[in-house]
């Protein structure tokens, strides 16, 4: 039996959280089972009987105040250090990858009350051209780094791909960013018409964003490079044909849905959100 | 060095309005904040309750072969408040609970609870003053914390239902994206909370310093009331930031101001640009990292005090505990950011905010080693007090240890808004200060009303709770490990949750057991108010200056103010022979000095002003 279980781990990056994740377990179930010997402990020897007197100290003597010393010692080297450095090696090298990532494949990534919409850049790389096409489906090639940079229509919500450990708040008015390699596909993907058929892994929201907050969970598609060119083909080509996207029982507003987006910022470390910034002349918004 | 105050004697009020509704006495003032709490604990379990039942049977519950078994009706007031489906949770109630039940269990149970009703009934009595600095200010106290109650309560019932985004209440979901008047009931609700414990605050702060018997030195203070001391400070200091940030929101959603206003909302209505939704957070979690510290710390000093007094033996390390309860009120200030690292805000800010964050660690350890210091060689009674201050230090190791995993700046990229995150301040908040709680109302129960509480049923309550919570808190930690978000009605729309829910089922079910063992609480307080054994002025044989006084103390408290010449720790000193403690206002052992101590208050026994 588990004291925990993560799920599924889908990333590279992503092991060190794990690696923190256990450590952390181990260092502070040491910390927590000491604790409970000596309470357990002191409860069975030094329970109320004839006979037995309690001792008399104040705990403030020369022994007493160097026990206090050697135990801030021992808890800062021993766990806060220990932690606090591996997980500072983690966030750097999320830091470090993006700039693979950046170069690698992008998305662009709306939440807003209640699903995820993600903007690909179409055949001419750049986002904010008529080639860009939207979907709510999130497909990603398999072992490619990828970087989103995520805006927030109306409130805030979170970004949230479990298997990989990535989580980013969408914010309204600034755009925040984030990076994953997943290295695991799907059960589904795409297929020979360039549709995605098959289970998929699934994006979460993980912020509070109103009543439908539960229901904000997109098809997540990790797939073969050949076939994420694949669909991207057959959506570029939808696109070119202007078709209406079939998303089910929800109507879809072309305007609202395709309506958004922003030149790709360049940045040189993911998290921090930055506002965007306005569009130039002749720059589509 | 400051003068001692003292008050007059003056004769009770006689006109039960004066004497019962309106009372300026601390003691009546805080058996008024313990029913008030107590009431709110109930609301508030209520609502956890119905949480708990819809994350057992979501709404998407699979069930055998692919069908979907679905959310169950919640019992007698499901049927009563969604008739129309039923009597099944619909998905906004999920979010009003969630929202609900976080902020009536934080600003109207548990801080009423320890430092309404524990800071007013004791600071005067185990100070040696006769009441309060300021008397008709600790009414006021009360009294606007009904005004605020009523409108929580009032807020369910408006049009849209109460508040549904979170104790936390982030902008905008909070001001553009709730129309209605429940958010804003909310707010102002605990604006006059705030309010309210601001002028207690004060009061107490003002009443440690100036009101304490001759030789009550700040070092012979009972650990209780050092808790309850910097509960006061953190409070004066860090409530204003809160009551303006919810000013802020109030405004942006009445007065068309866009403080944190942005995006496409401010885009429609044609608002001024430049709202900063971040902004908020920080406003809110400068105030609501502290306040986290402000509900535990009056629990950290009646455990400090409760460990030692059953365990016959001083307090260990009384002087470190005070440092280290000092330490942890400075750290609270300048680790907010640890609740932000996904928020968007600058990465090396974050960097700092964790390395603080760890930093918190040092004096929680020094706690426990004082805890546990006090227990060593001790000759130990497990009394139902005593055994659920025991049980704090359990729960508390286990909430406070899981900080690390979340204080993690990397980590938290994947723990923060996990059910890790709420298991790990359920431990800490709920655990920790419900158990301390009740350990201080099982102690202090007998010296407010005169009648002893049954001990058996005390620790039938005790264990069933101890066991019930651990599970509870322990399953969500678990789940939140696994990838559990917070605040999702219905986790079975996640196909990757669905090994975690069972494990939520049975999280529910301790949960249920938690609730209906606070019936055999009830029912002891109600049987110990009526017909409970007459308790004496000191049934627990213990040091501190209320247990000198009947029970429960004359109107007035102390009939001569006693001078106090040690500190309440005086457990089984080898120079006492007839019993195996000392009162802090008897004589000290060697008998009275012949000259004025040092170290004594300067103006021992001077009349003061009222």
């Amino acid at each position: 039996m588990h004291i925990f279980q993560l799920p599924p781990l889908h990333s590279e990056w992503g092991v060190g959280i794990d690696e923190v994740f256990w450590l952390s377990t181990y260092l502070t179930g040491i910390a927590f089972l000491a604790v409970c010997a000596i309470l357990f402990g002191c409860c069975i020897l030094y329970r109320e009987r004839p006979g037995h007197r309690a001792a008399y100290f104040h705990g403030n003597s020369k022994l007493h105040l160097a026990m206090t010393g050697a135990l801030s010692a021992l808890v800062f080297l021993g766990l806060d250090y220990q932690l606090e450095s591996r997980g500072r090696r983690v966030m750097e090298a999320y830091k470090q990858g993006f700039a693979a990532a950046e170069a690698g494949v992008r998305v662009q990534v709306r939440g807003q009350q209640f699903k995820w919409y993600f903007r690909y850049h179409g055949p001419d790389g750049k986002f904010g051209t008529p080639d860009d096409f939207v979907t709510t489906d999130f497909v990603v090639p398999v072992d490619v780094p990828v970087a989103v940079q995520i805006q927030a229509k109306d409130v805030i919500h979170s970004f949230y791909l479990p298997f990989q450990r990535i989580k980013q708040d969408a914010v309204p008015g600034i755009t925040t960013t984030a990076w994953f390699q997943a290295t695991m596909t799907s059960p589904g993907g795409i297929d020979a018409n360039g549709e995605v058929h098959g289970e998929s892994y699934e994006v979460g929201c993980a912020e509070l964003c109103g009543s439908g907050h539960t229901n904000m969970r997109n098809p997540f598609y990790v797939v073969p490079m050949d076939q994420f060119r694949r669909w991207n083909e057959r959506r570029h080509q939808e696109e070119l044909e202007e078709e209406f996207f079939n998303m089910g029982e929800d109507e879809i507003d072309t305007d609202v849905f395709r309506n958004w987006g922003w030149p790709w910022e360049v940045r040189s470390q993911p998290l921090g959100g930055r506002a965007p910034r306005p569009a130039k002349a002749g720059e589509e918004s | 060095m400051l003068r001692r105050y003292e008050h007059h004697i003056h004769e009770p009020p006689t006109n039960p309005i004066w004497k019962y509704v309106f009372s300026y006495d601390h003691k009546i003032i805080g058996i008024q904040f313990l029913i008030y709490a107590l009431f709110f604990l109930a609301v508030g379990g209520l609502l956890a309750m119905m949480i708990r039942w819809q994350l057992a049977w979501p709404a998407s519950l699979p069930g055998p072969d692919g069908t979907i078994l679905g959310s169950k009706p919640f019992p007698i007031l499901g049927m009563m408040l969604w008739p129309n489906s039923g009597g099944i949770m619909p998905p906004d109630f999920y979010n009003i609970a969630v929202t609900m039940h976080g902020s009536i269990m934080v600003f109207f149970a548990i801080s009423p609870l320890l430092a309404g009703a524990f800071g007013n009934f004791l600071i005067p009595l185990q100070i040696g003053a006769r009441d309060m600095a300021f008397p008709f200010l600790n009414m006021l106290s009360f009294w606007t914390m009904v005004p605020a109650g009523i409108l929580m309560i009032a807020s369910f019932f408006v049009e849209g239902g109460a508040a549904q985004s979170g104790w936390t209440a982030y902008a905008p979901l909070s001001t553009v994206a709730a129309p209605g008047l429940g958010q804003s009931l909310w707010l102002l609700g605990i604006i006059l909370a705030g309010v309210a414990s601001i002028m207690g605050g004060t009061n107490y702060i003002t009443t440690i310093i100036l009101y304490r018997a001759p030789g009550m030195t700040m070092m012979r203070l009972p650990l209780t009331i050092w808790g309850l001391f910097f509960t006061a400070v953190l409070n004066v200091l860090y409530l204003p930031v809160v009551a303006s940030g919810f000013m802020m929101l109030l405004l942006d959603r009445h007065l068309m101001t866009t403080f944190f206003t942005t995006g496409v909302y401010a885009a429609a209505e044609g608002f001024a640009p430049g709202g900063q939704v971040l902004l908020y957070q920080h406003i809110f979690w400068v105030f609501g990292h502290p306040e986290v510290y402000i509900v535990i710390l009056p629990a950290w000093g009646m455990v400090s005090d409760l460990l030692s007094f059953f365990a016959r033996k001083p307090a260990f390390g009384y002087r470190e505990t005070v440092l280290a309860m000092g330490m942890i009120c400075v750290l609270s200030t300048v680790v907010w950011g640890h609740h932000m690292f996904v928020s968007g805000m600058n990465p090396y800010l974050g960097r700092v905010f964790s390395m603080a964050t760890f930093m918190v660690s040092i004096p929680s350890a020094i706690l426990f080693l004082n805890w546990l210091g006090t227990l060593y060689k001790g000759s130990i009674r497990f009394t139902t007090p005593m055994l659920f201050s025991l049980s704090v230090i359990f729960v508390f190791g286990l909430g406070g240890l899981t900080g690390l995993f979340n204080g993690s700046q990397g980590l938290d990229l994947y723990l923060h808004d996990s059910y890790f995150v709420v298991g790990h301040f359920h431990f800490t908040m709920a655990a920790s200060v419900f158990l301390g709680g009740l350990g201080a109302v099982y102690f202090w129960f007998p010296k407010m009303f005169g009648r002893m509480m049954n001990e058996p049923l005390g620790k039938v309550h005790w264990l069933l709770t101890t066991i019930s919570v651990t599970i509870v808190f322990a399953g969500m930690m678990y789940v939140g490990a696994y990838g559990h978000m917070r605040r999702v009605a219905d986790p079975a729309v996640y196909q990757f949750l669905h090994p975690m829910l069972k494990v939520n089922t049975m999280v529910s079910m301790a949960a249920f057991c938690a609730f209906f063992s606070q019936a055999l609480f009830a029912a002891n307080l109600i049987h110990g108010f009526f017909a409970g054994p007459p308790a004496g002025d000191n049934p627990w044989e213990c040091t501190t200056l209320e247990w000198s006084l009947s029970s429960p103390p004359k109107p007035h408290n102390f009939d001569e103010i006693p001078t106090v010449h040690h500190g309440p720790f005086e457990y089984n000193n080898p120079e006492i022979d007839d019993k195996d403690w000392l009162g802090q206002w008897e004589p000290p052992i060697g008998g009275l000095p012949e000259a004025p101590e040092a170290g004594a208050s300067d103006d021992a026994g001077e009349e003061g002003e009222e």
